[in-house]
């Protein structure tokens, strides 16, 4: 029996968006790639309700025919027969010949192909894309056109169903759960490793089929990293990003706390990053572009005085994030895409005071409507001492 | 850290000894991404690649070069503490920095190794193509991978560590597996025992767990669900923890509360020939023969539908390494390796990490 994460009524939808925008790109087919690591199986996740086990997965995704996903994990075939709505479900021992073999019993040797999935870091899905599979195809169809699908896709699936948003609901309280473990568990002295273990726990018992979480401690460590066996101690400003993942969704909130007394000059920093993250927050309203939203938050900042957002590359407040942990559309200085009701974003303006060598980040999760947002995490009103 | 500075350098040697030197290799690059094979970048730096592509380049003389997929200068920050090189980049075209290398050599048709580029960015080789249009490229990248296979006492150390926390996490999933339990709940206690335990916490792969509960005679084991387990149901898990890079697998099957007198029997069964197959691995055995081995220690117990393709593979710093242990692999075992055996018949699912020793095979796990 299928098992979908939603009814196949959405996944029709998805495919006939997709196949709507491959018909105005001239695009005869559509490969979709998606592996494990790092959460790039994103798209197979988002068309085929498909969670890529281990080794790389692809849908062939013809404009006029049916789709075929060819899973490299052959031990994984029933269970992803069990979980997707895509009927031709193959085991592929060579991903590169069996796509293929694929492609030529769906006569797809010519024309144009759009690849899609593995995108992300500065790379589009064809630059990123593998070589054996790049070539696989050159030297099996000479003639046909490669053309990256990543932007096409990203417009797609930036606007969030009311199914989907139902499940960044959930998925936010599993970050609210995060944040609460973190506020229960901070202390001067306990080390990053120890604090974010207990994060982690609380995240997956809550239901955080996946996670990511860094920390910043400033003075001594004050860009994100992964926890190490440092110990916090009076003085230190921690920031950690907590981001599950929920049924292939992730949300994401950044929360903050002073190791030691809150002093007045303390309490100044931290009002600041709550307004400064409000006001990030009121910003995000339809019809408005990122770019615009970003200079009002640099002066915000620039006005206080205590920081600056001049950390190097253009200044960010936020970015999507869905089925992706980071994802289009970004919000910052540069980006003059427009909002639209539908997506949902992390807000999180990055502030760096030089004087203290720390960062001081806010931020929740944020869905864009018709009239304005909603938060979807539990925002938080103070910035705590311990 | 287990693994010492003197043992990456005696490393850097050997490879420019044994592999680039035989084969007058002028510069060799080794890439990785986090889906393919990061364990070939590991080895030489230590740099655990995540989220972005990583690529060693290693001249015959002179510095050694790490270049790394930028997305933040975090990384970079972070690659300088806990990478063993002598150069640093951040860079989306690592190949300009390749021709730099050769260029400061002066060395026109550069004869470039390659290892783990099969899988690279496409746009990666283009450039490199572009950039050495005078150059011969070799790939070399089974002869790293066969280098690597045999483990030093180092690496031998961290893989025992690994099984210690294997076996810890799996006890603290017994403890909480009872009617009522979830497979998320499970693996949540495993996971914090693991990494209490000591297992690498960077990402969640790095402690990787595969699961099935239910009626699971003709399931394979799959991501973490939140199913919630009945009387009877079985249980399978597959944990494999990372520690300082290397991982190890251990796997194990339960009938949740009380199991019935053909389940025992079953299960005894097939740990029983699992046993038998990790006790007969010996060194000087070929891959191939262990795996016709299994065949038929599985066809004399009325299995042999269960015997599908390879029962096992190496283990290292990459989930899956060379060798295989199916009919088609020639690879002579040999102390030193590490090797995962799975025996899997009627919803049994069984995995041990065993260790090649100089006269016999010692199973990792205690559990």
């Amino acid at each position: 029996m299928i098992e979908t994460l939603f009814p196949f009524g959405e996944y029709e939808s998805r495919v006939q968006k997709v196949r709507k925008a491959m018909s105005e790109e001239g695009l005869d087919v559509l490969l979709i790639l998606g592996s494990r690591q790092w959460y790039r199986d994103h798209y197979i996740h988002y068309i085929a309700n498909y969670d890529v086990p281990d080794h790389p997965s692809m849908i062939v995704l013809p404009l006029d025919d049916e789709p075929a996903l060819l899973i490299c994990d052959e031990w994984d075939l029933e269970r992803a027969r069990e979980r997707t709505w895509i009927a031709d479900v193959r085991s592929a021992s060579d991903l590169a010949k069996d796509m293929v073999e694929t492609l030529r019993s769906r006569r797809l040797g010519t024309g144009k192909v759009g690849i899609a999935g593995g995108e992300g870091l500065g790379y589009t899905a064809l630059e990123a894309f593998p070589l054996n599979l790049y070539t696989a195809i050159k030297e099996a169809f000479p003639t046909v056109e490669m053309d990256s699908a990543s932007q096409m896709m990203d417009k797609i699936r930036a606007i969030r169903s009311p199914r989907e948003i139902e499940v960044l609901r959930k998925a936010s309280k599993i970050s609210d759960i995060g944040a609460e473990a973190f506020y229960a568990t901070v202390r001067e002295g306990i080390s990053e490793r120890e604090l974010w273990t207990e994060i982690w726990y609380a995240m997956e018992s809550a239901g955080a089929q996946d996670l990511h979480i860094s920390i910043s401690r400033g003075p001594g460590s004050f860009w994100p990293h992964p926890p190490s066996s440092a110990r916090l101690s009076k003085g230190d400003v921690v920031c950690l990003e907590f981001s599950p993942r929920f049924h292939g969704y992730f949300t994401q909130a950044n929360r903050m706390c002073i190791i030691g007394e809150m002093t007045r000059e303390w309490r100044e920093l931290c009002q600041m990053a709550i307004e400064v993250r409000d006001a990030a927050i009121e910003s995000i309203l339809p019809g408005v572009m990122a770019c615009e939203v970003v200079e009002r938050i640099v002066k915000l900042v620039a006005k206080s005085q205590l920081g600056t957002m001049d950390i190097g590359g253009a200044h960010r407040i936020g970015h999507g994030s869905g089925i992706c942990l980071d994802e289009w559309p970004a919000l910052t200085s540069v980006s003059r895409t427009v909002r639209q009701e539908g997506m949902s974003l992390a807000v999180h303006p990055i502030i760096y005071v030089p004087y203290l060598h720390s960062l001081f980040i806010l931020g929740e999760y944020v869905l864009v409507t018709k009239d304005g947002h909603e938060v979807l995490t539990r925002r938080q009103a103070e910035i705590p001492n311990v | 850290m287990f693994i010492t500075d003197s043992e990456f350098e005696g490393r850097i040697v050997r490879v420019r000894c044994d592999l680039m030197k035989p084969r007058n290799i002028d510069l060799l690059l080794v890439y990785a991404d986090d889906v393919f094979k990061p364990g070939n970048v590991r080895y030489l730096t230590n740099f655990d690649v995540y989220a972005m592509y990583a690529m060693v380049m290693l001249p015959s003389v002179g510095e050694l070069s790490l270049t790394f997929g930028l997305h933040h200068s975090a990384y970079l920050v972070r690659a300088k503490e806990v990478a063993r090189a002598d150069y640093f980049r951040g860079t989306k075209a690592p190949a300009s920095h390749c021709r730099e290398l050769i260029d400061e050599k002066g060395i026109s048709h550069p004869l470039i190794g390659l290892v783990g580029t099969r899988e690279m960015f496409q746009c990666m080789r283009t450039d490199l193509d572009k950039l050495f249009p005078d150059a011969s490229f070799h790939d070399i990248t089974v002869d790293l991978e066969r280098m690597r296979e045999k483990k030093s006492k180092a690496e031998i150390a961290c893989l025992k560590r690994s099984a210690i926390i294997a076996g810890q996490s799996l006890r603290a999933l017994k403890a909480h597996l009872r009617v009522g339990s979830s497979e998320q709940q499970l693996i949540a206690e495993a996971g914090m025992a693991a990494r209490h335990a000591g297992a690498d916490v960077l990402t969640r792969e790095m402690i990787r767990f595969r699961v099935a509960s239910g009626d699971v005679a003709f399931r394979s084991l799959g991501p973490v669900t939140d199913r919630i387990l009945s009387e009877g149901d079985t249980f399978a898990v597959e944990i494999s923890p990372q520690f300082e890079g290397y991982r190890t697998v251990l796997g194990r099957t339960y009938v949740v509360g009380n199991s019935t007198l053909v389940e025992s029997e079953l299960s005894r069964h097939i740990g029983s020939i699992h046993h038998q197959i990790c006790m007969s691995i010996k060194p000087g055995l070929r891959a191939c023969e262990i795996a016709l081995q299994a065949k038929g220690l599985f066809e004399k117990a009325g299995l042999a539908d269960y015997v599908k393709g390879s029962i096992g593979h190496g283990i290292g710093l990459d989930p899956e390494e060379c060798p295989r242990l199916d009919l088609n692999d020639e690879t002579l075992v040999e102390p030193g390796m590490a090797l995962v055996v799975r025996s899997a018949a009627h919803g049994v699912f069984l995995a041990d990490t065993i260790l090649i020793g100089k006269n016999e095979a010692l199973i990792l796990s205690s559990e």
